[in-house]
This record gives C-alpha cells, sequence and structure tokens, in this order.
C-alpha cells in the first residue's frame, strides 16, 4: 500500500519499485547495513548467513510457485539438488561459476516443468503428493547415474570468476548477497509482468482465469518452471559453499520447511520470505545453542520439534497472513502516527 | 578346499597379522604399530583408576575446555548419539570430579543435537571451526562426507567412531598431495568385514560342519553399505568361504521380506552387515525369524545397534546372534575399567542396569580426548592450538592404550583408523557375551586403501 | 514361482495394512477436507501406547491395542479442538501446513515419552498360528494384520454409510452450511472425525508394528507407506483405500523380490511412479469423486 500523496506522474514513475523517499532510505540502508554486517558479526554467523541465503534464494523460487501461482510444491528440495549437482558436474568440467549457476538454474528449471507437467489434471493435495513422488523419485535417480557420483557424491570448488577465488566465507558472502539481490530483483519484476499477473489469477480461481484468457497449460508450467529456475540457482551456490553435494543432504523434511518459511513469512510476498527464513533459521540456530546436558538431552531436542509445531500453527492461527502482513501494519501505523483515525 | 587347508590359511592369517603388528614394515604397506611398550596414560591424569572412589573432592580449575559435539540426538540415528552420550558425560565427570581435570582444566562437551539435518550439520561444523575449536567430536559425521569435506578443507580434524576407507585412509598419491582430517576410533568397515569373515570361518570349522560356509549380505544402500558389501565378497573369495549374494535396503524399511527371501534362496549359511540403524534392522530381524525353519537358520553377524534393539526388547528374535564391536561391553566386570563405570553408575544412576556397547565408546572417546588434551597442553599449550598442530598431535598416537577399554589407538600419516581390531560377542540370555577376543584385522594393502577398489558391487 | 506366490501373498496381507491407514487418511479428508500429514505420526503414537501398555503393565495385546485405540482417539478429538478447528474455512495451504505443525508436535511428545529405543509386541492380536502353504509359511502377525485390516474397514464402511453420525459426516463434507441449518452440529461432528481417525491410526500403527518393530521412525515410513494407496484409490473413497492397498502392496513386494536385488531402493519409488502415472489419469485416483467446478 503506497503513502498518502504519492501520484504518479509519468509511466516510469508508475512502475518503479522504490517509490518513495522513506523507501529509498530504507532499501539503501538495509544494503549498507548488510554489506558491512562481517565487521560486525562473529565469524560463526557468517557461515549461517551464507547458507541462509541460498535457501532464501529458493525461498523466493517457492514464493513465485506457491505464494503466486497457487501450486504447493514440498519438492523444492529435490529442485534444489539438481542445481547443486549440475554445478558440481559442470565444475568438474571447467565451466565457469556464474555460467555454472545459471546452468544450475536452467537445469532445475527444466526438471521442474517437467515434474510440474501433471499440476494442470491434478490439483490441491493430490498434486502436494506429485511433487513429494517428485522428490523421492529425483533423489533416488542421482544415485544412480554414475555422472552423479553415485553413492559417493561429487566435491565442488569454491565459487570463482576469472582468477579470483572466492575461498573465506567473508567473500563467499558478498559473492552471494550480491546474487541475491539480483535474484530479488528478478523475481520482484517477475511477478509484476503479465505472466506474474496470470500466476495470481490461477491461483485465486484457475477456470476463471482460463475463461479470461490466460492459457492455463503455459502458464502453471511457467510457473514450475519460474520457481524451480530460483531452487536450482540456490542450489547451485549452495553447492559451491558446502563444497560437497551427496543425496543425503537433501531432504523431503527440508523441502517442507519451506513451506514453513512462507507461512511464517506471509504468502504472496517477495519481502516476505526474507522475514519468514531470518526469524526460523535465527531461531534455529539459537535453539542448538541451549546446551545440552544429561537429562537435558531428552527433552530439549523433542521441545524443539514441538516448539516448531506450535510455531507454525500459532502463526496460521493468530497472523495467518504472516510476518509481513505485521510489517505491513506496523508501516500504515508509522505513516499516519500520530493521527491515526480508528 | 579341505577344512585343514581352512584352518591353516586362517592359522596364516593370524600369524600374518600378528607378526605385522609386531614389526616394522614398508611405510606404504603397513602401520607402524607398538614400537615397544604401548603407550599409557601419563600419571597425574588417571592416578589408579581401580582404586576406591570417595568423595569428590574441591577443585579449582584453571579455566574450563568445551569440546564440541556434533550428535544425533533426534532422527534415524538418534539412538547411538543419545547413549554414547552418556558415556561421554559420565567420564568427563569423573575426570573432574576424582582426577582435577585434565592438567587442571576442567573439561565439558559443547553438546549439539543435528537431528539428521544436513543444513544443521553444516552450520554447526563451520561454527565451531569459526569459533576457534582446534578439534570437533562427531559420531554421525561419517554418514555425511561433507563434514569430512568441511573439515579437509578448513583443517580441523574431527574425530569420529567408525568410517569408510574412502574417509579415513589416504591412497599412496593422495597421501603425497594431502592431509586427512577425518579420524575414527575403529577399523574401517572393509577390515571389519574382514574380521566377520575369518569368524564365520572358525565358527563353521568350530562346529565341524563340512564345505565351506555360504555367506550373504545385508547393507543398507549408502557408500559404506556398498564397501562393506563388497569387502565380504572379497575376503570371502580370498579365505576360502562360498560368497553368495548380496542384498541392499532402503534407510527406513516397512518391511524386510525381499531381502530374507533372497538370502533364503540363496541358503545363506551366515548373513555379514556393515555400518545400519536399529530400525531396518529390527525389521530384518523379525522378518529373518519369521522366515526361518529347521533346515534354514543362518546367524547374522552385524554392527551393534542390533544388540542396542535386543537389549531394548529381549525379543527372542534377536537372540543367538552375533554383534561387533571395538570396545568392551558393560558386562566385563572384571576389566578394570567397565568395574569403575560400574561404580560410577551406581553412584549417578543408580536407575540403569544396562548399557549398551555405545556407552562404553562414549566412555573410551572421553578417554582419548582427555589424553589428546592432555598432549596438547604439554605439546602446544592452549593459546597456540590450531587444527593443523591437532592432527599432528593425533598422527603421533602410536599404540595409545586407552586404559584397556579398546584396542590400542596408532594414527599415522595415511592411516586414521585408530584402533585395529574388533570383538565379536553373540546376543544371549538377555546379555551381550563375548565369544572371542580382540581380533586384530588384516592389514591393507596399497591397492586396498583406494576408494574406488572399496565400490565394486 | 517360488518366489511370486509368498510375495503376492505377502503382498495382500500388508496391503490390507496399509488399506486401513489410508482409511484414517479418508475418514477425516471426507468431511474435513483436510489431508492429515500428520497421520504416520499418529500411527506411531498409538503403536508406542499399545506396545508401553502390553509391556509394562503386561496387558495382552488385543487389550493394549482397545486401550491405544481410545487415547488415540482423545487426542485426535484434542487436536481438532486446538488446532484444526479454529482453522475450518481456511485456504487449504493453511490447513496442510497446520498437519504438518501437528506431525512435528506429535513427533517431539512422543520422543519425549518413549525416547529413540525400538519396541516390539510380545504377541500377536489374534491367537493363530501361522500358515503353511509347501514350502511357504504365511506369517501370523501378517495374517493378523489383514483379517483386522479388513474387519475394520468394512465396520468403518458400514458405520458411514448407516449410522447417524456418519450420515451427517457425509453431509458435512457435501455442504457444510447446508448441514448445519438442517440441525447438524458440524463443530461436533468434525471433532467425531478426527477422533475416529486418531483410532483407526491407532489400529493400523499397532498392525504396521506386529509385522514390524514400533519405533519412531514408523512415523515417516508410516504416511509414505499409506499415501501412495490413499492417492490411488481416492482420498474421499473406502472401497477405493480398500482395493488400493492391495495393489499397491503386491507391486512394492513384486519389484522388491525381483528387482530389489538388483537396484536397491526402487522398491520405495516404485508405489509412488504407480501413483503418478493413475493420477495422470484419473486425477481423482480410481474411486475418488469427481467434482464438477463453478466459477
Amino acid at each position: 500500500m503506497l503513502p498518502a500523496g504519492l501520484y504518479s506522474r509519468s509511466y516510469a514513475e508508475d512502475i518503479a519499485i522504490v517509490r518513495t523517499k522513506t523507501q529509498w532510505v530504507v532499501l539503501v540502508t538495509s544494503i549498507l547495513l548488510a554489506v558491512c554486517c562481517p565487521l560486525f558479526l562473529p565469524k560463526s554467523a557468517i557461515n549461517v548467513i551464507n547458507l541462509t541465503i541460498c535457501m532464501l534464494i529458493a525461498t523466493i523460487g517457492l514464493q513465485i510457485l506457491t505464494g503466486y501461482a497457487g501450486l504447493i510444491s514440498v519438492g523444492q528440495a529435490a529442485f534444489f539438488a539438481v542445481g547443486a549437482y549440475t554445478l558440481a558436474i559442470l565444475s568438474k568440467a571447467g565451466v565457469p561459476f556464474l555460467a555454472a549457476v545459471l546452468a544450475g538454474g536452467l537445469v532445475a528449471s527444466v526438471v521442474g516443468a517437467f515434474f510440474g507437467a501433471p499440476s494442470l489434471r491434478i490439483k490441491g493435495f493430490y498434486l502436494v503428493m506429485a511433487t513429494l513422488a517428485a522428490h523421492y523419485i529425483i533423489l533416488y535417480a542421482v544415485t544412480q547415474f554414475d555422472i552423479c557420483g553415485g553413492q559417493v557424491g561429487l566435491t565442488a570448488d569454491y565459487p570463482s570468476i576469472g582468477s579470483f577465488i572466492f575461498d573465506t566465507p567473508v567473500k563467499i558472502f558478498y559473492l552471494f548477497f550480491g546474487l541475491l539481490i539480483l535474484c530479488t530483483y528478478l523475481a520482484k519484476n517477475v511477478v509484476r509482468t503479465r505472466w506474474g499477473r496470470a500466476f495470481v489469477a490461477i491461483r485465486d480461481n484457475d477456470l476463471a482465469a482460463s475463461v479470461m484468457g490466460v492459457n492455463l497449460w503455459q502458464t502453471k508450467l511457467l510457473a514450475f518452471a519460474t520457481g524451480c529456475f530460483f531452487a536450482g540457482i540456490g542450489g547451485a551456490m549452495y553447492a559451491s559453499f558446502a563444497g560437497y553435494v551427496h543425496p543425503s543432504q537433501f531432504t523431503l523434511m527440508a523441502g517442507i520447511w519451506y513451506l514453513g518459511y512462507l507461512i511464517v513469512g506471509g504468502l504472496g510476498s517477495i519481502t516476505g520470505c526474507y522475514f519468514g527464513i531470518a526469524v526460523i533459521m535465527a531461531i534455529k540456530e539459537g535453539l542448538t545453542r541451549i546446551p545440552l546436558h544429561g537429562a537435558a538431552v531428552g527433552y530439549v531436542a523433542p521441545g524443539t520439534d514441538i516448539f516448531f509445531g506450535l510455531v507454525i500453527i500459532g502463526v496460521l492461527i493468530f497472523e495467518p497472513r504472516g510476518l509481513y502482513h505485521l510489517w505491513e501494519v506496523f508501516k500504515s501505523y508509522y505513516r499516519l502516527w500520530p493521527l491515526a483515525h480508528r | 578346499m579341505k577344512r585343514r587347508d581352512i584352518l591353516a590359511i586362517v592359522l596364516a592369517i593370524t600369524l600374518v597379522a600378528v607378526t605385522a603388528c609386531a614389526t616394522p614394515k614398508a611405510p606404504d604397506a603397513v602401520p607402524e604399530v607398538g614400537k615397544g611398550e604401548p603407550q599409557r596414560p601419563a600419571d597425574g591424569v588417571y592416578p589408579g583408576y581401580n582404586a576406591p572412589l570417595g568423595e569428590p573432592s574441591q577443585w579449582s580449575y584453571k579455566g574450563t575446555i568445551r569440546i564440541p559435539h556434533v550428535t544425533d540426538m533426534t532422527g534415524p540415528a538418534a539412538t547411538s548419539g543419545v547413549y554414547a552420550h552418556a558415556g561421554l558425560d559420565d567420564w568427563f565427570k569423573y575426570v573432574n570430579e576424582y582426577l582435577g581435570g585434565v592438567r587442571g582444566y576442567k573439561m565439558e562437551w559443547n553438546n549439539l543435537d543435528s537431528k539428521f539435518e544436513p543444513e544443521l550439520m553444516i552450520n554447526a561444523f563451520n561454527r565451531f571451526i569459526d569459533e576457534g575449536n582446534p578439534v570437533i567430536m562427531s559420531m554421525i559425521a561419517y554418514v555425511m562426507p561433507m563434514c569430512a569435506e568441511i573439515a579437509n578443507k578448513r583443517h580441523v580434524p574431527y574425530l569420529g567412531l567408525s568410517g569408510s576407507v574412502g574417509l579415513a585412509i589416504l591412497d599412496p598419491e593422495a597421501e603425497k598431495t594431502r592431509d586427512n582430517y577425518h579420524f575414527q576410533m575403529s577399523p574401517v568397515l572393509a577390515s571389519r568385514m574382514a574380521i566377520c569373515v575369518n569368524f564365520v570361518l572358525d565358527d563353521w570349522n568350530k562346529k565341524g560342519k563340512a564345505g565351506k560356509p555360504r555367506i550373504g549380505t545385508l547393507n543398507m544402500d549408502n557408500e559404506g553399505g556398498h564397501e562393506a558389501a563388497t569387502a565380504v565378497r572379497i575376503f570371502c573369495e580370498q579365505l576360502g568361504a562360498d560368497f553368495t549374494i548380496h542384498t541392499f535396503h532402503p534407510k527406513n524399511i516397512t518391511d524386510a521380506i525381499a531381502q530374507v527371501s533372497a538370502l533364503k534362496k540363496a541358503k545363506v549359511d551366515y548373513i555379514i552387515t556393515g555400518p545400519d540403524l536399529d530400525q531396518p534392522l529390527s525389521v530384518f530381524g523379525l522378518e529373518l525369524e519369521r522366515q526361518q525353519t529347521a533346515e534354514w537358520d543362518p546367524k547374522v553377524i552385524t554392527i551393534t545397534d542390533w544388540a542396542t534393539v535386543y537389549l531394548d526388547t529381549l525379543n527372542p528374535a534377536f537372540e543367538g546372534h552375533y554383534t561387533y564391536e571395538y570396545c568392551l561391553t558393560w558386562d566385563d566386570v572384571d576389566k578394570p575399567i567397565i568395574k569403575l563405570a560400574h561404580q560410577l553408575n551406581e553412584m549417578w544412576h543408580p536407575e540403569v542396569t544396562e548399557r549398551p556397547f555405545l556407552y562404553v565408546a562414549g566412555v573410551e572417546t572421553s578417554i582419548v580426548f582427555c589424553e589428546l588434551y592432555k598432549r596438547i597442553i604439554d605439546d602446544v599449550g592452549l593459546d597456540a592450538v590450531t587444527g593443523e598442530k591437532v592432527r599432528e598431535i593425533l598422527e603421533s598416537f602410536d599404540g595409545f592404550d586407552p586404559l584397556g577399554i579398546g584396542g590400542a589407538l596408532t594414527y599415522n600419516r595415511w592411516d586414521h583408523q585408530g584402533s585395529h581390531s574388533l570383538r565379536i560377542s553373540q546376543c544371549r540370555d538377555g546379555r551381550i557375551v563375548p565369544v572371542t577376543g580382540m581380533i586384530e584385522a588384516t592389514p591393507l594393502t596399497p591397492e586396498q586403501r583406494y576408494r574406488q577398489y572399496w565400490l565394486q558391487d | 514361482m517360488e518366489l511370486l506366490l509368498p510375495a503376492i501373498l505377502n503382498g495382500i496381507c500388508l496391503g490390507f495394512i496399509f488399506s486401513l491407514g489410508a482409511m484414517g487418511l479418508v475418514v477425516i479428508y471426507k468431511s474435513s477436507g483436510v489431508f492429515n500429514m500428520a497421520q504416520g505420526m499418529m500411527m506411531m503414537m498409538g503403536a508406542f501406547i499399545a506396545a508401553s501398555f502390553a509391556l509394562s503393565l503386561g496387558m495382552p495385546v488385543w487389550l493394549a491395542t482397545l486401550v491405544g485405540m481410545a487415547v488415540m482417539a482423545a487426542v485426535g478429538l484434542i487436536l481438532e479442538l486446538l488446532t484444526m478447528g479454529p482453522l475450518v474455512g481456511q485456504p487449504l495451504f493453511a490447513q496442510l501446513m497446520a498437519t504438518i505443525g501437528l506431525l512435528s508436535i506429535i513427533r517431539g511428545i512422543s520422543m519425549m515419552i518413549w525416547k529413540t529405543r525400538v519396541y516390539t509386541y510380545p504377541t500377536n492380536i489374534i491367537p493363530i498360528g501361522d500358515l503353511f502353504m509347501g514350502t511357504f509359511k504365511l506369517s501370523a502377525s501378517y495374517l493378523n494384520g489383514a483379517i483386522i485390516a479388513i474387519a475394520a474397514g468394512i465396520l468403518l464402511g458400514l458405520y458411514y454409510r448407516y449410522s447417524k453420525q456418519g450420515i451427517a459426516m457425509r453431509a458435512i463434507s457435501e455442504d457444510e452450511q447446508l448441514a448445519e441449518s438442517v440441525g447438524i452440529r458440524a463443530k461436533t461432528i468434525l471433532a467425531l472425525t478426527w477422533a475416529l481417525g486418531g483410532v483407526v491410526a491407532a489400529l493400523s500403527g499397532t498392525l504396521f508394528g506386529l509385522t514390524g518393530s514400533v519405533n519412531y521412525v514408523m512415523g515417516d515410513i508410516g504416511l509414505l507407506a499409506i499415501m501412495p494407496a490413499v492417492l490411488l484409490g481416492g482420498l474421499d473413497s473406502f472401497t477405493g483405500a480398500l482395493i488400493a492397498g492391495p495393489v499397491i502392496g503386491i507391486t512394492a513386494m513384486i519389484t522388491g523380490t525381483y528387482l530389489e536385488v538388483i537396484a536397491p531402493g526402487i522398491v520405495a519409488i516404485i508405489p509412488l511412479v504407480v501413483m503418478l502415472i493413475v493420477m495422470l489419469f484419473m486425477p481423482h485416483g480410481i474411486f475418488g469423486q469427481k467434482r464438477i467446478e463453478r466459477i
């Protein structure tokens, strides 16, 4: 929602993502803060952030697929794996890092479109289960091909551009942060195009959308391809960051957790992904720092399971629109303060 | 092959193993073990561990050493984590309260539950390295090759319980180019299988049966499982047993009918398994009992998870089968170290009557870490210690005797196995009864040091 | 042939246990329209309760199973009242995620109570012996599973068809507001549905536990095992579940017997592939109801 008194006087102004001075200030400050964060954060946090960025990009893809196009997928971890494997294979063949990342995204989007093809006929819970089957089929397939390293897995090198190798967590952070901004910009724009609006139309009512001239088949395939493209990018980055790709690294639970990030962050907003993943990863990392000793072992670990279940259900019941909605509420409150009309 | 021949071969192999341990060989073929006296923990750290326990003394510590410990305490591999954790904690508590810690420092574990989630494990390893810890303990890392990758890339060693050849052994080429930061306490899977096949032949001869024993395998479908399977086949061919069939299973199974039927069709006498989890093993054991007949009554030689399941359930389906372990068990009360563990348990956990093998393994791990930190403090100093230094110190372990609780530990540049021996026990009468002494493994030949050698099947 | 007959017979028996598990999903889906991802965990919890009553108190297994079913009925009721009730009318995605939250909670609670131990039942529920057919022996625990699953399945179908509550449940699934306007208390009926789901979950979990062991991995594999069956048969059809279970069971068992040795792990994949292919041609499963969409 835009603040009052803002008028668009040209097309360029109308389509601008950043509209007001405040938004510019917030954007620049947050980017500056993020760029400077290696200076004041402990070293151990940087690696966590790097991993989170990889997952965040996959979450943004899922946001487009689930939040915008309304197609629920629990197979995001498998498409993530496709990207990771692509990078590991290509970097062995000497393909430069950025090209390999792009290839990871493209291969993942092809695989995604293949497994998304049933979505024209299958809906609702049936589709969820189809993507669940896709997860197991993909991860079974990678163990069967020698090129994927079978059960041994593949190593991947540190990312590099030209002869510059990103070999410390901080260097990797700057590279990943750049890619993250690029992906966010891309995603923000994708959802504002004709395709993005078609996604929203089929989410709200696909029958109605098709009556209005949206080609359902094309749009759904495209939604899967776009969503999985981001998953592939994230996966490729993850492979170069972790240094190793192995089937055991991609679990169904991870795929389900991507949906959890969306729920907590808020459906239907790219910014929401940031909130969701930041909050959950922060809690997760915080919980692993609880000292586990003696009898506590039996209770802390299951306790975190219970806690996460409660967080998801609590958000669903009390704030179904997620943290992003709270942010919006706060923004409008702040704009109207102190003369808020109740 | 006659029975006499088999006996001769077994004898010859045992002899070779014994001589291999006694005499130094060419460095790239055999680890140099036991030059002279075994290294005992120095006095001052463990004064008379069989002395009667009194009231704990009050100590003023110079500081606290917190050793990171990344293990599943939730998830499919949790059983091992939870049980071993108790052993780890108890021994440090003993060291702190009765011995004043290691060189005046209080020892503590910094436990982290990795929940079988790869993200948590990556984050944990990276975080502990970033926080400046020079060494990590992880029992679960060997199922995730990525942990070894992080350790190797960032030059911080981690110590685990077991692992494959690909993790623990550097092949002759790699030895020249890189260091290995994976350390483990027990023989590699392939060596374990060699000991099992040997045991099967012994058992077969002892029972006075004619012909060769028919051996089949059951393994989890991962790298470790395939290594174990290949090893069983290769050692069957070398040692003169009839290898019949491999069966594999995914991580979790609803039934083991297919596996047991295949083994039954092959009429196996013995089933050898490599690394596995308690869920599939329990399902397999129950199915095996169902399909057993008077004519087909195979024995399973398997990892200690089987024993854990047996102790948990006391189900007759798991009775009479064999498990292998690399250190003593709870029932070895005649050994002073186990007696001490019993006393400690009576004092701190009066409700516990039986501890599985992994508890003892946890105690052994703690003993090794005490010794490691003693050497770190003596040789390098706590402030100057780095991952590389810890690796060098670990590689200086040469026949270190962990208070008799397990085989002597030896690490060298290419061989990070630790102890090279296993003991076979039988599950019976609600206990784990040892049926052999510690059996030394056959040393690996140079071509057996390659990872690919063990991944043929 | 030596392997085929055992594979088929074992597959049928195991398949009926899948069927019963699938019916637990159908019960909840039919009236509330929610696919309960926590069903596997509920099965596990029921099996744990039965096992601990049978082992620690020395109850006969059939009584322990009944206790497990009763406790799980209460658990189902509580879950509905606290979590799913407030979410009625929310979009499908929210309800799906809520059941995933439940999955996490039930797993945590079970782990706190029963730790990560493995349990096995001392005896079968119905005391029958193994069935011998030539060289092949059909194990008593599989027979137990099949007999009880079929009986329970038929009872459940009859209850749905003829009892007052069953008819009310069917009415709610058609149109909740319409049902309320003719005097059906939707809230009570929905709570009853979840209780019934809990009962069925406990029973099928115990039957699973009889054929294998009871441990907390069951929660994950339980759902994976029943999922192909329920989707093949259709999410809202008891008949479908009853028929699709053995189909999946036989498929899994035959692939297991002939392919597992060559290609390990395939036994978990083939049922999923079968499910995907059937869903492509029959998006609502074989017996599922087709709904006509309106704008």
